[in-house]
């Protein structure tokens, strides 16, 4: 008999939560300043707050996406999760983490695009998964005929392994003195990255629909399984697209691009093939992780005409390199993985709320996300247009125009910050309150 | 000293507003170009580094971190052009960039 003392996949949950609420603050600070330049510039000024609202945000999903695995895998398996190891990967985690956000703020950066910081704290994140990755081999090797999340997961958990250890080729000059190559392998890594966790989520939502429908239709089926053998390929091929102008193979960039639309599309109709065979009773039992998972749906569907039109090369040029890539960015991690781990978060934590509150504040981050993604999507067409105008005007100039934008886009900030930042808050509580039920024994 | 002058630029992290071949962050210009750019060049980069500006805060590097910082720019510049308007679209619709600077 072993304890599930730590209870882990939910210690790895909550603390995924407390990083969105971070990741939120930060963020509306650094959206304060595209409206008051001057705003908190000698305290901690953009160049703290970028990377630690990026690093937040990112830890949120990764740490989240380890505890729907974990949750999941409990659920899969009779036999227990080695809680010894878990627990040393979300200690590493909590090192890296705290290191990491303190370098922010002693101004120490890694200074590359996305997710960057001392690549010191990549140590423990790399033994941190090294761990993950012995855990997950361990339990999945006890399971005969997986379904397809079970794939998704060891892909995701491989994958990220991988790619995290490639974005450090630049410590070696050589990659460093070669501009392009460098440039190149950031953004693959970048995109591997993302594809990595990606697998990790959609895993869990078709996961979370088979455990909410008491089915094993989702995971079986042969959409699902296709879908994951897009997913795969994109692992390997996608973002390419992201590099339209640096010198790279061309063809396979387009490829890469189909394939990831057509994952999308797969999604769609997994999500509404399971929509049609849940009976009013499961989707008011399972009030919130139903809703969040249809409201992933309507934002695949958003940010695949988005992104469809992005990657059509005569407007990808008024797209690139503005805020319609932070749109498509924000738009992904939020309108998908984030609806994905809130979906999880209620379902593992069993936490029942019908209230008109909680119903107020979901419909408060739909309409927050949209107006956040419009303006960010307005605003980045806009610049655009000044790109590729012969005639170009000042920078600032234009930077000014947007104003009205960036307006919209940090009001809608404060309405994900009070909508998400409630419903985490919501969560972290009931963890909190319900510990006899993290002492279950299984056997 | 063009990757010594990478590691100036990331440990400033320039990059959080500045970008380069259109990729990095939003406040700032693009900086691929700068060196080249008619009116501008390395005594601009010397300038703006010295003294911000309204957004963009002053930055004390020593001496030989702005020569290796300008000298990484130099090589960026040297390794192609970033502006949009340099690149067209083919008879498939794909984008190529123009032959000549
Ligand atoms: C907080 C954001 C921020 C950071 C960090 C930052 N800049 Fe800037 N920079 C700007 C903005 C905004 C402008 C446009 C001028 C303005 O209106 O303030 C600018 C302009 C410039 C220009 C003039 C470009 C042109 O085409 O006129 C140069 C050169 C420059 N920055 C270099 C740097 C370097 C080098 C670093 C790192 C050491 C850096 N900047 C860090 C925001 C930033």
């Amino acid at each position: 008999m072993k304890k599930d003392k730590f209870d882990i996949g939910n210690l790895f949950l909550v603390t995924a939560l407390c990083m969105l609420v971070l990741g939120l603050c930060f963020g509306i600070l650094a959206a304060t300043i595209y409206i008051f330049p001057e705003f908190l510039k000698q305290q901690l000024g953009f160049v703290s707050l970028r990377p630690l609202h990026v690093s937040s945000a990112i830890f949120w999903i990764i740490l989240g996406s380890t505890g729907c695995v974990y949750n999941g895998l409990k659920e899969e398996i009779t036999k227990p999760i080695t809680y010894t190891i878990a627990f040393a990967q979300w200690v590493l985690w909590i090192i890296a983490l705290v290191g990491i956000l303190c370098c922010y703020l002693n101004k120490d950066f890694g200074g590359r695009e996305y997710w960057e910081f001392n690549p010191v704290w990549a140590l423990p994140i790399a033994g941190a998964w090294f761990l993950f990755l012995i855990n997950v081999l361990g339990l999945l090797k006890k399971i005969k005929d997986w379904p397809v999340y079970l794939w998704m997961w060891l892909t995701g958990v491989l994958f990220f392994l991988f790619t995290f250890s490639e974005n450090y080729l630049w410590v070696f000059p050589y990659f460093r003195n070669h501009f392009i190559t460098d440039m190149t392998i950031q953004w693959k890594v970048n995109g591997s990255l993302v594809g990595s966790w990606n697998q990790i989520l959609y895993g869990t939502a078709i996961f979370l629909m088979d455990k909410i429908s008491n089915t094993k239709n989702a995971g079986r089926s042969k959409f699902a399984f296709a879908m994951y053998f897009l997913g795969l390929f994109n692992l390997l091929f996608n973002w390419s697209h992201h590099i339209y102008t640096l010198p790279t193979e061309r063809y396979i960039r387009y490829i890469g691009y189909a394939v990831s639309m057509t994952e999308w599309v797969f999604f769609i109709k997994i999500v509404l093939d399971w929509k049609s065979t849940m009976s009013i009773v499961q989707q008011n039992y399972h009030y919130f992780p139903y809703r969040f998972l249809m409201a992933t749906d309507i934002w695949v569907f958003m940010n695949m005409g988005q992104a469809i039109l992005m990657s059509i090369p005569a407007i990808n040029r008024y797209t690139h390199g503005t805020h319609v890539t932070v749109a498509h960015a924000m738009g992904t991690t939020i309108g998908i993985n984030t609806m994905i781990l809130l979906a999880a978060c209620f379902e593992f934590f069993d936490k029942k709320d019908k209230s008109k509150y909680a119903n107020g504040l979901f419909w408060l981050l739909q309409i927050s996300l949209l107006i956040f993604w419009l303006s960010l999507n307005a605003a980045g067409i806009q610049k655009g247009i000044w790109q590729l105008s012969s005639h170009q005007g000042s920078y600032s100039k234009m930077m000014e125009s947007l104003r009205p934008y960036f307006i919209g886009f940090a009001c809608a900030g404060l309405g994900l910050l009070t909508a998400l930042g409630s419903f985490a808050i919501i969560l972290i509580n009931t963890y909190f309150k319900k510990p006899t039920q993290r002492e279950v024994e299984i056997s | 000293m063009a990757s010594e002058g990478r590691l100036v630029w990331q440990s400033y992290n320039c990059q959080a507003c500045h970008q380069l071949y259109s990729l990095g962050g939003y406040l700032g210009p693009d900086l691929t170009n700068v060196i080249s750019t008619p009116n501008k060049g390395a005594n601009l980069v010397r300038a703006m580094i010295k003294s911000g500006t309204k957004q963009m805060p002053a930055f004390s590097l020593s001496d030989h971190e702005m020569s290796l910082l300008i000298e990484f720019l130099k090589s960026t510049d040297a390794s192609g052009i970033a502006d949009i308007r340099h690149f067209r679209l083919n008879k498939y619709g794909l984008i190529e960039a123009n032959e000549k600077r």
